[in-house]
């Protein structure tokens, strides 16, 4: 028998209450060798952050692969490297296209 | 004098305004409501406009800290997070809106307050609609 929560209003509702109160990580981030590259200069994630412009804590996001930069900022951090984009940053696909 | 700077102070002068407003003039006249707005609103003023004038001659004595503060705000991981927590936050606003005036009908209560609660709803998606609109035209 169909229940009331089969009713199509009501799916919707609960299809985003459950979009809105999931805590899942949704972020898919790519793999970066900042760390790397910042302790071969001998700089602490507080020196770097300074020269960025950004928090301490968004370098250490971005070092532990939690959070991707803005393509402004990746662009920053390669200019401050002196490298290009690519060799810090490293795209290997993403897990949900698999 | 910056423009923030003499906001915050006339901020403060029309909340100390208005807390005088209602200890001298209206007191006597026992408008109770009126009375209540003057002391709510003028309390609130005069709390924001010292507060943010404490903080505007803190950091202006110490500019290391302004740059931190400046860099703190502008970061673009912490503007990420904080627009991502407002997005949920409107998302739960949407599923609490309907079922408050749900709730409100069903205690009975007069229609003008379920229809403002639901022309609050309706506002948020408006307001919604109408970003959308702009940054498709933006991005």
């Amino acid at each position: 028998m169909e229940s009331v929560l089969d009713i199509k209003p009501y799916r919707w509702y609960i299809a985003h209450v459950k979009r809105t109160f999931h805590f899942k990580s949704e972020v898919v981030t790519v793999k970066n060798r900042i760390e790397e590259i910042r302790k071969a200069m001998g700089l602490t994630q507080e020196e770097l952050a300074d020269r960025l412009e950004v928090s301490r804590q968004t370098v250490s996001s971005l070092e532990n692969g939690r959070y991707n930069p803005s393509i402004l900022l990746a662009f920053k951090i390669a200019s401050f490297f002196c490298t290009a984009i690519e060799d810090i940053f490293v795209y290997e696909g993403d897990e949900r296209d698999e | 004098m910056s423009k923030k700077k003499g906001l915050y102070i006339a901020l403060l002068i029309l909340g100390i305004a208005l807390v005088g407003l209602q200890v001298f003039v209206l007191k006597d006249i026992g408008n109770k409501q009126l009375s209540g707005i003057c002391i709510g609103v003028g309390a609130g003023l005069f709390g924001m406009g010292a507060g943010q004038l404490i903080s505007i001659m803190v950091i202006e004595k110490h500019p290391e800290a302004k740059r931190k503060v400046d860099i703190e705000a502008k970061d673009e991981r912490n503007m990420y997070i904080n627009d991502r927590a407002r997005a949920r936050a409107f998302n739960a606003m949407e599923i609490i809106l309907p079922i408050l005036a749900l709730v409100l009908i069903l205690m009975g209560e007069p229609l003008l307050t379920v229809l403002l609660v639901i022309g609050a709803y309706l506002t948020g998606w408006g307001t919604y609609i109408g970003y959308l609109g702009k940054y498709q035209k933006e991005m």
